[in-house]
């Protein structure tokens, strides 16, 4: 039986874009699913939520599991473990909705338990806002405690001049634009039970203030 | 019914998915790394023993290098390449407040760190190598090692002559 190599040639011409279909779409949902599970559900194991703050259990420890590594070297790349520092990250408000800089928000708390802590707001693409008088965090050293033992912060695009959202304890976080809002609170050297059990911090609250 | 063919396909973009799903996530932390290195490159010559510590101003908008920047911290950073033996870290910080020196494997992982309460008063000296050996202090699970030493600052308005010179006693060299 002879072939025809006119018709073999064809045949195989015809198999390329199917097979380079199948390749394609293969690649596209494995990034597209891989990209995913990095930045929302994949290391959803390892996190622990308290209020708005969310920390994960696993960051920059070699025991992390690969979504855990891959999403802290995304968002949080060079982090210390949870016994030399713990990171909560907040993206929404106490009610749940998510943070804009363009808005006001006030934030309270107790200052943490532990050597030295921080509180840093960061635009979504997890760098620093380009503030005024270097003003990118609230810490240990500088923030004025209430007789409660309260810190008291009011973020925003502008510094408040009056009204409720002023006050002898209130600190600005200078937030400037339109833009996703992420804030960091970091807790160097937390108390031994805090280091255990993130899930007991007493966690500030955020409230937006007025209409945005 | 589906016809052998169609379902061949579907089974290959499976498993094609599932390969490259994977890969992605092993490879995501890597890379970072290899983006870190590459951007801090060798500076210094290994080759004449000593590694020049890169010092990065304190943290404002315009450091990108590394996401979620502290700008309490002031960062000193050391590229160790152990291809060829084993690399010796030193530092005598005389601070007081928080200090520490952190190790991270080319996989992005925290493998090690000294902090200022456990080293004491004393200078530090650390041994690093990536295969064990009687006079290494630390083994590292890669050949390529970022060292990240942070030290705190109270306040960015304060004096910073003190931990400038802390930073600058870090030291990175083969022997």
């Amino acid at each position: 039986m002879s072939v025809n190599p006119s018709m073999n040639a064809s045949g195989l011409t015809s198999r390329i874009p199917a097979l380079l279909w199948t390749v394609l779409l293969g690649v596209f949902l494995g990034v597209g699913t891989a990209w995913w599970a990095i930045r929302n559900g994949g290391a959803a194991q390892s996190l622990v939520k308290v209020g708005p703050w969310e920390t994960s259990l696993l960051a920059g420890s070699p025991t992390a599991d690969p979504y855990t590594r891959a999403r802290v070297a995304v968002v949080g790349l060079l982090a210390l473990g949870r016994q030399e520092t713990l990171y909560f990250v907040a993206r929404t408000d106490s009610s749940g909705q998510a943070l804009r800089s363009r808005c006001q928000y006030r934030i309270d708390g107790l200052a943490p338990p532990a050597r030295w802590w921080s509180l840093t707001a960061y635009a979504d693409d997890h760098f620093l806002f380009e503030a005024p008088q270097d003003r990118f965090s609230l810490n240990g050293a500088t923030a004025l405690l209430d007789t409660q033992g309260e810190f008291h912060v009011l973020t925003g695009p502008t510094k408040p001049t009056g009204g409720a959202a002023t006050g002898d304890h209130l600190a600005w976080l200078p937030t400037p634009g339109d833009r996703g809002l992420e804030l960091t609170l970091r807790l160097y050297h937390p108390l031994p039970q805090l280091q255990r059990e993130p899930r007991e911090l007493i966690a500030p609250t955020i409230k937006r203030v007025g209409l945005c | 019914m589906l016809s052998h063919r169609v379902a061949l396909r579907i089974m290959g973009v499976v498993a094609i998915a599932i390969a490259v799903h994977f890969s992605v996530v092993w490879a995501v932390p890597r890379v970072m790394m290899w983006k870190l290195f590459d951007s801090l490159g060798q500076s210094g010559d290994r080759a004449a023993g000593l590694q020049r510590p890169v010092l990065p101003p304190l943290a404002d908008a315009t450091a990108r290098r590394v996401v979620m920047p502290n700008p309490d911290l002031l960062y000193g950073l050391c590229v160790l390449d152990l291809e060829r033996g084993p690399m010796i870290v030193r530092a005598d910080p005389k601070l007081s407040t928080y200090w520490s020196i952190a190790l991270y494997s080319s996989n992005s992982d925290n493998f090690f760190v000294l902090n200022d309460r456990e080293a004491g008063p004393l200078p530090v000296e650390l041994r690093i190598n990536a295969v064990p050996d009687q006079s290494a202090s630390i083994v590292s699970p890669s050949k390529k090692v970022l060292l990240l030493m942070r030290i705190l600052v109270p306040d960015r308005a304060q004096g910073m002559d003190a931990l400038e010179a802390a930073r600058s006693s870090l030291r990175c060299s083969t022997s």
